[in-house]
């Protein structure tokens, strides 16, 4: 059984796909950190802050104050255009996977799933035959071409961009999403004011048109992405899919990385047509996938099922509190607005102080924390050694109220709780109140 | 009091928007404000009467635009009045009156800034108001210098200037300065002077910088202006981005709220953490005018306008309130305005009070068990009442709008 997959991911499969995604994916990392820069958000995330928040088991990572961040970006953008141009291929990946990983790990505020699935396919790549065609390591430091590739090199992404439509279409079902429609009526009733289009997004039955078939489209387009009879209409679809993300939605690359990576569930071949006459002629050596390789696929792939549906193990309702959100691609599922302040209290002299997150946090950082109990209690412990500093011993409390997908805010964590005196960790929480159990408030059509 | 000739462009100013031809004032360099561009087409003809017929998002955003050029319209002629009452005589009462009368106008536009004053930055803003950052010992460090040159400054950083620098300078009663003896000496010889003599070299230094601000104030309205810059048509012909766009302008600015509850009345009564001392009276804002509460209460009344839409509750205009039951959220209109009513309506009940003793006497333990529904100390209450509707623009209303809080990057829900 074990050597028939290793045959079926061994066989060899046209490279030319694999080819027109390393040059896509550069440009779209080269593009991400560029664009970073060029808005001025390296300030804004990393050099004004003073506080960052830590990913569980990552705290040990140093901060950007202690590092020149600018540098860093310097070398994930050169090595994206290495990476683009397949010269010293193998270290510019390494040196992309641990730029980009250290700019999106430095702080949880700053968490978005599109830049975790580019660290996931960054670290792919390192390991991937991604220059061996069309590419200065050919050309120049004589690599040997391929005209072909293992299989199992191109089973890794297409099931990677897959695990990401999928689980972005299971995390749907059961949510707001699919009963009440929402954050999607939250979200079309903004737009209203759109030239054509803008009457008909304040419908409800354009609503729910969109919710279940958004649904539908992230649960399903991979597979008729593979299939070769339906692969040019789900096409299509995909490209108007994710035009319309991008229409309505401030998500910046994510539209652009979705459609690049498609073309990995399309014919390996596909870019033949457009690139043939520059892709070098030469077949891959005989040879079957290692016991090692096979080991790293299986765990990689499991590691990516397992992720997303670990939020099956907490008893909390994941909307509210949240664990097992990260990592696991529940996409647009909520809209989340929070207000916290800590009421800090003088263990000694029982001098209380109220305290606003905005002083220690920049705004963006603030409103991210206000739905995560993992980040507030972070700030809390955060606060804590502050006070100690001004030599005072103190409690903290949160007062956080939180809206979501509409409906009346209510108080997520219990305000009676001194968070100095908790310790996070990965088993469940229980700092929560119960989430409200009314639904969501629906917005009616604007006239 | 040849000042009393402009009175009645005060009430004219609340009916239309009147014009002033352009003015060259330009002294501390506000040349290049960078205002939106002039635009001069005819309005729509159905936002000619923007608050008549079925509410729609354009109308209200021009309504509030509309108001907001009266706010500024006003500002601009009490800066006049302002500035002919210091010419004639700096230590007149009326004087100090039209001087408070103009900072009162100008909390009545900074509760909810949005239009000229938030553009490049707030520079405008700051060129007008630079509390909590004002350098008392930088004025009188200029205060000393217009003495011995007698000539006006060319260019003064913003915390030397602007409404809150001549407020020190008219209103600081105690003529003392802050300024460390051996590091600036001049300032030394200058405190040893007769009270009076230091009186009048504050008042001489008062007249350039009131001229200034009347320019940057001029420039504002110029911003606003119809017949100029017409902000509140660039806010819904595009000019500003879509119509959901300039609404997240206009609740950028409402964030200001977090101003009012942190710098002015959290950090002052010791609740904030800024304050760890059991009070912090000397940040209190305006504390030499003791405008402090009745500034807040023009904050306060600001946003409820926002809201409302109109002057007055029982005017119709179309405001967020308007917006809300449009979307079916009537519930949420009401509490909204219920919220903000209740804040300003606690701030207009101290608003003759003095902050400073207000916070002197407040005892710091009933202070912060003092909550919206159990209000011990009232000034504490006005502080859980901001605190609370602060609250409620994160949560609710962020989410209702649609509302981006103030931009920095892109959104999570990718």
């Amino acid at each position: 059984m074990i050597l028939k997959i290793k045959l079926w991911l061994s066989q060899p499969v046209d490279i030319a796909s694999l080819i027109a995604y390393r040059i896509l994916f550069g440009l779209l990392m080269l593009w991400g950190l560029g664009r970073f820069w060029w808005n001025g958000w390296i300030e804004r995330s990393f050099v004004e802050p003073t506080f960052f928040f830590s990913y569980y088991g990552f705290s040990w990572l140093p901060s950007p104050h202690s590092l020149n961040i600018y540098a860093i970006f310097v070398l994930g953008i050169l090595a994206s255009i290495l990476v683009t141009l397949g010269l010293f291929y193998r270290l510019a990946s390494v040196v992309l996977f641990l730029s980009f990983f250290y700019i999106e790990f430095i702080d949880l505020s700053n968490y978005l799933n599109h830049y975790y699935l580019l660290i996931l396919l960054s670290f792919l790549n390192i390991f991937l035959p991604l220059n061996r065609n069309l590419s200065l390591d050919c050309k120049f430091l004589g690599l040997p071409s391929w005209n072909q590739t293992p299989f199992g090199t191109l089973f890794l992404l297409r099931s990677q961009v897959a695990f990401v439509y999928f689980f972005a279409g299971i995390a749907k079902v059961g949510s707001d999403w699919l009963w009440e429609a929402q954050p999607i009526n939250l979200w079309m009733s903004a737009h209203a004011d759109l030239p054509l289009l803008g009457p008909w997004l304040t419908k409800t039955v354009v609503h729910y048109f969109m919710a279940w078939g958004g649904f539908l489209f992230d649960s399903t387009i991979w597979i008729f992405l593979l299939l070769p009879l339906t692969r040019p209409w789900a096409f299509v679809v995909v490209v108007v899919f994710h035009f319309f993300t991008w229409l309505f939605f401030p998500i910046g690359l994510f539209p652009f990385i979705m459609v690049s990576c498609a073309t990995l569930l399309h014919s390996p071949s596909w870019p033949r047509a457009f690139l043939g006459k520059f892709l070098s002629v030469s077949t891959i050596p005989n040879s079957v996938l290692s016991n090692s390789a096979l080991l790293f696929f299986s765990l990689f792939l499991a590691s990516q099922i397992a992720l997303p549906l670990r939020h099956f193990i907490y008893p909390s309702p994941l909307l509210w509190t949240e664990e097992g959100m990260r990592f696991s691609w529940k996409v647009m599922v909520r809209e989340k607005n929070g207000s916290v302040t800590f009421k800090v209290v003088d263990r000694k002299s029982g001098r209380t102080w109220l305290v606003e997150p905005s002083h220690y946090l920049a705004r963006h950082q603030e409103m991210e924390m206000a739905g995560q109990a993992d980040m507030i209690w972070q700030l809390a412990k955060h606060i804590e050694k502050d006070f100690a500093r001004e030599g005072r011993t103190v409690a903290i409390y949160a007062d956080t109220w939180v809206a979501l997908n509409g409906r009346a805010a209510a108080q997520l964590l219990d305000p009676n709780l001194d968070l100095t005196k908790q310790k996070d960790s990965l088993a469940p929480k229980t700092w929560f109140l119960p989430p409200p159990t009314d639904s969501p408030e629906r917005l009616v059509a604007e006239k | 009091m040849k000042f009393l000739f402009l009175l009645p462009l005060v009430f004219l100013s609340c009916g239309d928007f009147g014009n002033k031809g352009p003015k060259d004032y330009g002294q501390f360099g506000n040349s290049n404000i960078g205002l939106t561009k002039a635009n001069k087409e005819s309005l729509p003809p159905h936002l000619e009467n923007p608050n008549a017929g079925d509410f729609t998002k354009e109308k209200m955003i021009f309504n509030l635009g509309r108001m907001q050029a009266q706010r500024a319209r006003e500002l601009q002629i009490k800066s006049q009045l302002f500035v002919m009452a210091l010419e004639e005589s700096c230590e007149a009462e009326d004087t100090k009156k039209a001087f408070r009368e103009l900072i009162l106008a100008f909390q009545s536009i900074a509760g909810v800034p949005f239009g000229p004053l938030q553009e490049n930055e707030q520079k405008l803003f700051l060129d007008l108001y630079s509390w909590p950052s004002l350098n008392t010992c930088g004025i009188d460090r200029e205060v000393v210098k217009f003495q011995q040159t007698k000539s006006a400054p060319s260019s003064l950083v913003y915390n030397l200037r602007g409404l809150a620098a001549l407020e020190y300078l008219l209103f600081e009663p105690s003529l003392e300065t802050v300024c460390n003896r051996r590091g600036y000496p001049e300032t030394d010889v200058w405190s040893k002077k007769p009270a009076a003599e230091k009186t009048k070299d504050r008042c001489a230094l008062a007249l350039p910088l009131a001229q200034s601000l009347e320019s940057s104030i001029q420039a504002h309205w110029q911003g606003w202006n119809p017949q100029e810059n017409y902000y509140a048509k660039a806010m819904v012909d595009g000019s500003l981005g879509n119509l959901q766009t300039v609404l997240n302008l206009v609740s950028d600015s409402i964030f200001e709220i977090e101003k009012i509850k942190d710098k002015k009345l959290g950090k002052p009564l010791g609740l904030n953490r800024d304050c760890l001392d059991s009070k912090c009276i000397a940040d209190i804002e305006l504390k030499f005018s003791d405008l402090s509460l009745a500034a807040i209460f023009h904050n306060l009344q600001q946003v409820e306008q926002i809201i409302l839409g109109s002057k007055r509750k029982e005017d119709k205009g179309f405001g967020i309130e308007d917006y809300l039951r449009s979307l079916g959220r009537a519930d949420l209109a009401d509490k909204t305005i219920l919220a903000i009513e209740t804040a300003r309506k606690s701030a207009e009940a101290l608003k003759q009070q003095s902050l400073t003793q207000l916070v002197s006497e407040a005892d710091p333990v009933q202070c912060a068990s003092t909550t919206k529904e159990n209000r011990t100390v009232p000034i504490c209450g006005l502080f859980q009442d901001v605190r609370y509707f602060s609250q409620l623009l994160k949560t609710e209303l962020m989410t209702v709008m649609d509302l981006r809080p103030p931009r920095t990057i892109e959104a999570d829900n990718d």
